[in-house]
Parts: C-alpha cells; sequence; structure tokens
C-alpha cells in the first residue's frame, strides 16, 4: 500500500461564542438570564465529521461542494494547520498549501523577496532558491514586476507567482484550494497542462474547485463534501455528473427569479 | 533541523527589519534617529524640568532609556505579532515560536546597533572601556533577549485568546517604566519601596547594562547567576504556556 495520506474518522468541532464575541455584556447578560444554571457560551458547530478516506501516491484527487461544506477545512487539516478534534490524519511527505490566490504573501515585500522568503520557510537554502528563480519568473511571467512590492500587484499577478512558486518547491504533495478563481485563461491553461505534468512526474495532488470542468479533466477521484460529511467519493465523471444536475437545478431557479424581477422599476 | 530553524528564524529577522525600515525615507536611520529624539525630550524633562543632579547624567539617562526601549517596544510588538503573521500561519506549518523570537531578535539587533552608537558617543565625551566591559555588554544583551524573549512569548500567545490583553500590556508598560530605574538610579529609591522595588525582575538587567556604560562595571559571577537563572526559568515558563496556546492559533486570527 502506498497510501501517502490516510484520513481517519476525522471530525473536527469549531467553537463559537453564543453572542458573536465574548465580551463584558455578553458575559453578564449570559450570566444573569440563566440565573441558578450553569451558563454556557458556546456553540458548537461541526464543520466536519466522519471523513474516511485514504489517498495513493501519485493520485489526483478533486475536492467539490458548497461554500461552507468543509473543504477548506479538511485542507487545513490535512496540512496540519487545524488539529482535529477527534480521528487520525497520517501524512508521509512535504506539502504545499496554495489557498486562496495569496500563499502567504508578505505585501510589503517585493515579488523576489516574497519568493525567498516563502522558499526559506519550506525549507530552501537561499542557494537553492536562487536556481530556481529562473523557472519561477519565467512560468509567472512577472520579471518585470519582481522588484515591486506585492501589494501594487494585481489579483490575477499574485495568483501566478503563487503557482509558480508552490510548483517549484517541488513538493510529494501539492494541495491546491480554489486558486483558478483568478487569473486569465493563458495562465489557467498553463496550469492545467503543469499539474498534469507534475501527475505524470508522480506529485500527489488535492485539488478543491467549484470549476467542474478542471475537476473533469485533472481529477482521477472525486470527494463530494456535503454540510461537513462526505456525500460521495469515487468516480469522476460519476460524481461530477450528479453535483452538476443540482448545481443546474439551481442555476435554473435563479434564471427565473431573475426573469420575474422587472428592473425598470429599481431603476427608478 | 536545528540549521534549518535557525536559517528561517533569521529569514523572518531580516523580514521584520526590511519591512520597517524599507517604506521610509530614511531606512535604517530610524534606528539611531528614534532613541536620540526619546532621549533629548527626557533629558529636557528630567535634566532641566525636575533637575536631577547627577554627573554626566545625560549617559545616566541615554543608557537607561536604550535598554528600556528594547524592552518595551519588543513587548509592545509582540502582542500583535501572531496576528500580523496570519497569512503564513493560516496556510503553512511553521513553528509559532519562531515569529516571536525573529520579533525579538530584530529588535535586539536594532538595541545592538543603538549601543555601539551609545559607547562610540561615550568614548568621545572622555570614557574609555575594556574588553572586559564589552563582554559584560554581550553577556546582558544575551540574558535581556532570553528574558524579553519569555515576556513576548507569554504576552504575543494570550493576546491571541484575549485581545484586551495587549491594551493592559500598553497600561502595564507606562507603569514599569516608572518602575524600573531608567531616570533614577537604585540609590534614590526611598527605603519603604525597597521591598516593591526589587520586586521588578527587569532591573538586573537594565541596572547592569547602564552601570557597564556608566560606571565601567564588569559583570561579576553574582550579577551572571541572577541575570541567567531569571532569564532561564522565565523562558521555561513561558515556552512551556505559549506551547500549550498555540495549538489554536489557526483558528482563532
Amino acid at each position: 500500500m502506498d497510501e501517502i495520506i490516510k484520513v481517519e474518522n476525522v471530525y473536527k468541532q469549531f467553537y463559537f461564542y453564543k453572542y458573536g464575541r465574548l465580551s463584558l455584556k455578553n458575559f453578564l447578560i449570559e450570566s444573569f438570564s440563566r440565573f441558578g444554571k450553569k451558563p454556557s457560551f458556546f456553540k458548537r458547530h461541526y464543520a466536519l465529521e466522519n471523513i474516511n478516506f485514504s489517498v495513493r501516491k501519485g493520485e489526483v484527487l478533486g475536492i467539490i461542494g458548497r461554500n461552507g461544506s468543509g473543504k477548506s477545512t479538511l485542507a487545513k487539516l490535512i496540512m496540519g494547520i487545524y488539529i482535529p478534534t477527534s480521528g487520525k490524519i497520517k501524512v508521509r511527505g512535504s506539502i504545499f498549501f496554495l489557498a486562496d490566490i495569496a500563499a502567504g504573501f508578505q505585501n510589503e515585500l517585493t515579488g523576489l523577496e516574497n519568493i525567498f522568503l516563502l522558499c526559506s520557510l519550506y525549507g530552501y537554502r537561499k542557494k537553492e532558491i536562487r536556481d530556481m528563480i529562473p523557472e519561477i519568473l519565467s512560468f509567472s511571467n512577472l520579471e518585470e514586476f519582481i522588484n515591486i512590492p506585492v501589494k501594487y500587484y494585481s489579483s490575477g499577478m499574485v495568483a501566478r507567482l503563487g503557482f509558480s512558486i508552490s510548483i517549484s518547491v517541488n513538493p510529494e504533495i501539492l494541495l491546491i484550494d480554489e486558486v483558478f478563481a483568478v487569473g486569465d485563461e493563458d495562465f489557467k491553461l498553463k496550469c492545467v497542462n503543469k499539474i498534469k505534468e507534475l501527475k505524470k512526474r508522480g506529485t500527489t495532488i488535492i485539488f478543491i474547485s467549484h470549476n467542474m470542468n478542471f475537476i473533469e479533466a485533472l481529477c482521477d477521484r472525486v470527494i463530494w463534501l456535503e454540510a461537513g460529511k462526505i456525500k460521495d467519493i469515487g468516480d469522476t465523471n460519476r460524481i461530477v455528473s450528479e453535483y452538476l444536475k443540482i448545481v443546474r437545478e439551481k442555476r435554473r431557479k435563479m434564471v427565473s427569479l431573475l426573469k420575474d424581477i422587472d428592473f425598470s422599476e429599481i431603476r427608478d | 533541523m536545528f540549521f534549518q530553524s535557525f536559517e528561517i528564524i533569521f529569514t523572518l529577522t531580516l523580514r521584520n527589519l526590511k519591512i520597517r525600515y524599507e517604506k521610509s525615507l530614511l531606512g535604517f536611520l530610524w534606528t539611531v534617529i528614534n532613541p536620540l529624539a526619546t532621549f533629548v525630550i527626557y533629558y529636557f524633562v528630567f535634566a532641566r524640568i525636575v533637575k536631577i543632579r547627577m554627573e554626566d547624567y545625560w549617559v545616566f539617562l541615554l543608557s537607561g532609556l536604550l535598554i528600556w526601549q528594547f524592552i518595551s517596544s519588543s513587548i509592545n510588538s509582540s502582542t500583535g505579532c501572531i496576528q500580523s503573521n496570519k497569512s503564513i500561519i493560516k496556510k503553512m506549518v511553521i513553528n509559532h515560536e519562531f515569529f516571536v523570537i525573529s520579533l525579538v531578535l530584530s529588535r535586539l539587533f536594532e538595541f545592538f546597533l543603538e549601543s555601539i552608537v551609545a559607547i562610540t558617543l561615550f568614548s568621545i565625551f572622555g570614557r574609555s572601556y575594556s574588553l572586559v566591559n564589552f563582554i559584560s555588554i554581550v553577556l546582558v544583551l544575551l540574558f535581556s533577549f532570553l528574558f524579553v524573549l519569555s515576556i513576548s512569548l507569554f504576552v504575543s500567545a494570550l493576546s491571541v485568546y484575549v485581545p484586551d490583553f495587549s491594551y493592559g500590556t500598553q497600561i502595564g508598560l507606562k507603569l514599569l517604566f516608572f518602575m524600573c530605574p531608567i531616570f533614577y538610579g537604585k540609590h534614590s529609591v526611598p527605603a519603604k519601596y525597597m521591598k516593591v522595588y526589587n520586586l521588578n525582575p527587569l532591573n538586573p538587567f537594565i541596572e547592569n547594562y547602564r552601570d557597564i556604560l556608566y560606571k565601567g562595571k564588569v559583570i561579576s559571577l553574582n550579577d551572571f547567576t541572577i541575570m541567567f537563572f531569571i532569564s532561564i526559568v522565565s523562558l521555561l515558563i513561558s515556552y512551556l504556556i505559549f506551547k500549550k496556546l498555540k495549538v489554536y492559533f489557526a483558528e482563532i486570527i
């Protein structure tokens, strides 16, 4: 068995303050309004329940689901950024997490400085990073802007830089969380090709996206999350078509809703 | 592994210094301007208005202020330390204490530069220092780094959970400024307050640092033991607390 990631009976519970946030005011309200009873300040919420799956080495696994279904939480658990409330997650190998486009960039630093910072946080030596830079620059097409602070970058540029770094650090596992929402078609195409190339090289990839075209093109298997639980896991085509059925149904409803609105009234 | 951690801390420290100075016009000069300006203000108040009589009071005051600035600015910025590294913490698995260590290290670096400037200045005005003095300075710098680091670890971890803690810290630092022997010396503390004065664990560091620059003192074995004991014990305690608290940093910030 060459399972590179194994997730067993994982639950993740988040605590929320009942009143949005804890303050002296809310503390007093809760303490007095439930006089005599034990006050409770927390609401519990299971973001993930009973998650079981494993990923083989070299596999591309897609994770799909609606907003708030627990996709990103699952990604963070696999990364080790969050700790599971119960259950076990075993990961063998180095991971790179590419999430919400900016992979931990520092706005004040230039693109080049960010490359050095991120790569050295991933354990690369200065010399090695210097060797990686040409590849990063050519893939991201950012030679011109590399000495400008990242805060002046457009979101597409940030995404390009983030993706270029993530493939250059050459991790054993690459976790991609909804990165292709920005970036133009050319770059998306380049990324898809690159991911395919990485797959051939044997990189294990976990790919979180709302874009079913990418999921279908790239993934060997798909996990469908619904309200924190695995609704379905298995063959890409089957799950994507089922998922799309629901999405299309919703879209139709939305379109018919939009038709009912009389826009001329709103304008006035 | 150890070497890698060292390199990460070094990179982060460099980043801190870069971010702090690169966007300003005067850049690194601020390391010197900032303490000097503060010094001029305090000197005017304490020497000309309060009229503290002491031989070479400016040397006395400047050396006290330099170490105080190191202490207070480290602790003050550690309240937001974890929060300001959010973008990395939420995406990477990295020892969170590295952020605090690098923060205090970058302040130590500034403190070190300031000390060199101060020593040069004092030498120009007739003081002379021997090699033993320099070794003493380095020792004091090392131990005060460890002690300030322990406070910063504690403060940074707690202010993630209780944001009010950072406001409290600011008030605490204001109080601490007057409790520490910065513009006054130990000799001017009234006997009835001596007990309170002796409770302040920062005093040995401040007194030693200043006495080296002001009186040309050399650190004795006794001083060494006291500083060693305070810094190591507090570092151990606060590291354990930090380790307990850091588990949920990524979820809270």
